[in-house]
């Protein structure tokens, strides 16, 4: 197992949430709005000081600095904004720097203020951004949001070949059942601040949809959130 | 950054600094050279100091104000910083005098550091620019009025005067020693501002990102507002309120070096510095029969930019 965490807790947000990735895998992670994805995420990149432990290639990135840190791990916020008017190349630089992905096409975004960029090109510009370092774990919310079809297949496969290349691996945020189901290894769904199944077997329960004749549809009420049961 | 602009701003800088000592010319080579030398060095070398060191900590602490809030219309005067200062500086100074330079950068910094801290609690850490200019306007009034409130209540005639003559921020009668304690503060300042560059420029990728990157953002923040504070708060304790360098010295930076916001701090320094001697300078040569306060010609000069500042970001925005 490349990351191993346990007891990730944050009042309000995540309740004991404990979840081992192993070496290339792509882990998708899923659940409804508000079940802690984002803040499972956060806890794993060391925002918003949650509790409990994390362990990546045996250290805990929590600790390191910004000189280690992006080579451990890298995080893509779901919000494409950025509060500076950078440069993309400046932007890519700031994360850490490194490598280039000329599947992303950036050559003729690089020299552009990232608020004169559409919001598909914004996206690519932060998903090289996050991927530049070539990080062991690659923490990613949403990253086919904003992008067409096209760029969402070329993306997914980029992580792909990415986390082939050994010692890496990939937590993936994602709304999208099929696409989670297409490009991920593993799926996690997470419900109520907890990780609460593994596949996409009990979807129904926690979601309150169905795949009939190959579409999602609504059938019931999803189970009610544990938090607010209290 | 290029380093090109950044030599050129130096020698800019270095000629301005030896024409801010030498001009005119007409009172310093005509007379006996000891007379001659007790110019040079009570007078000039104390206001030239002064202009390099108080532009140089507006550049640099409106750079990082601005790359803190991520608003390129932060800056110390329009957050209500310098008017905090001011406020702590007159109600020391009435209580200690105007001659007690410890106890009165003392008074101004707590001043800035109470305005900037309200301002964040108003503001909010990522502020809008119309949320970030209200609180400040408000702080400011606030301030200003506390101020008057103050002078209203002066113990003399003579201490009203004292006030009033200062805050209307002045290079001139300040002595090698004042210059001295301004420029050792704003050096420091300066220096450990320099030191957060590379984080600011991380904050630039949006407050969650920068902690995944390994920054402590809350520590930032605090620092950040601390260093602004003490140095602003030292500089105004010896030469009174001087506005607007600090909005415009980073604008000019970040537009000349094509500069992230954290590395635009250097060159905001060299320009602020430039700014405030040339200020100065003009000042001094102005044919007007008597001299103006600083304070009073960089606003003349700085409110107007800053309105065109304002009315370009409308059109840009198309609001």
């Amino acid at each position: 197992m490349i990351l191993q965490a346990s007891g990730l807790a944050l009042p309000g947000r995540l309740a004991d949430a404990s979840l081992a990735i192993g070496e290339g895998e792509l882990v998708g992670l899923v659940g409804p709005n508000g079940s802690g994805k984002t803040s499972l995420l956060h806890a794993l990149a060391g925002i918003g000081g949650a509790s409990g432990d994390v362990a990546l290639g045996g250290v805990d990135p929590r600790r390191l600095g910004p000189r280690l840190r992006p080579s451990y791990l890298t995080y893509l916020p779901a919000s494409r904004d950025i509060p500076w008017p950078l440069l993309a190349r400046d932007l890519i630089a700031l994360g850490g720097g490194g490598a280039d992905f000329p599947a992303l096409e950036l050559g003729p975004l690089l020299d552009r203020r990232v608020d004169t960029l559409s919001t598909g090109e914004r996206s690519r510009v932060l998903i090289a951004r996050a991927l530049a370092p070539r990080p062991k774990l690659l923490l990613l919310d949403e990253p086919t949001a904003n992008l067409d079809p096209l760029w969402q297949i070329r993306l997914m496969e980029l992580v792909r070949a990415e986390i082939a290349q050994g010692g890496r691996a990939a937590l993936v945020a994602i709304h999208d059942l099929d696409a989670a189901d297409r490009y991920a290894d593993r799926i996690l769904v997470m419900n109520g601040g907890r990780i609460a199944a593994e596949g996409l077997d009990q979807v129904t329960a926690i979601f309150g949809v169905e795949r009939v004749a190959g579409r999602w549809q609504a059938v019931r009420p999803p189970a009610a959130d544990p938090r607010s049961s209290r | 950054m290029r380093t090109p602009v950044l030599l050129l701003l130096l020698l800019a800088l270095a000629a301005a600094f030896a024409a801010s000592l030498l001009l005119p010319g007409s009172s310093l080579f005509g007379l006996d050279p000891g007379l001659a030398a007790a110019v040079l060095i009570e007078l000039r070398l104390p206001r030239a100091l002064l202009a390099l060191a108080y532009g140089a900590t507006l550049g640099a602490a409106g750079a990082a104000v601005q790359a803190l809030f991520a608003n390129p219309l932060a800056s110390p005067d329009l957050t209500g910083t310098t008017s905090g200062a001011a406020l702590g500086a007159v109600v020391t100074a009435y209580l200690f005098g105007f001659a007690a330079p410890l106890a009165l950068s003392a008074g101004s910094i707590a001043g800035a550091l109470a305005a900037l801290a309200l301002l964040l609690a108003l503001a909010g850490p990522r502020a809008e620019t119309a949320t970030l200019l209200l609180a400040g306007l408000a702080i400011s009034a606030l301030a200003g009025a506390l101020t008057t409130l103050a002078l209203a209540l002066a113990p003399s005639p003579f201490a009203f005067y004292d006030a009033y003559d200062w805050l209307m921020g002045s290079l001139i009668d300040r002595s090698l020693d004042q210059a001295g304690f301004a420029g050792l503060a704003g050096l420091l300042t300066i220096a450990l501002l320099l030191r957060l560059g590379p984080a600011l420029d991380r904050l630039a990728l949006g407050e969650e990102v920068a902690q995944s990157l390994g920054d402590d953002v809350g520590r930032l923040r605090l620092q950040v507002i601390c260093l602004t504070a003490f140095g602003v708060g030292a500089c105004v304790a010896i030469c009174g309120a001087i506005g607007f360098i600090g909005l415009i010295a980073p604008i000019f930076a970040r537009r000349l070096t094509r500069a992230r916001p954290g590395q635009a701090i250097l060159p905001a320094a060299l320009i602020g510095a430039l700014l405030l001697t040339l200020a100065d300078l003009a000042v001094r040569l102005a044919p007007l029969g008597r001299t103006l306060p600083i304070g009073v010609v960089t606003a003349l000069i700085g409110a107007p930019f800053f309105l065109w500042l304002v009315a370009h970001m409308r059109w840009r925005l198309r609001l």
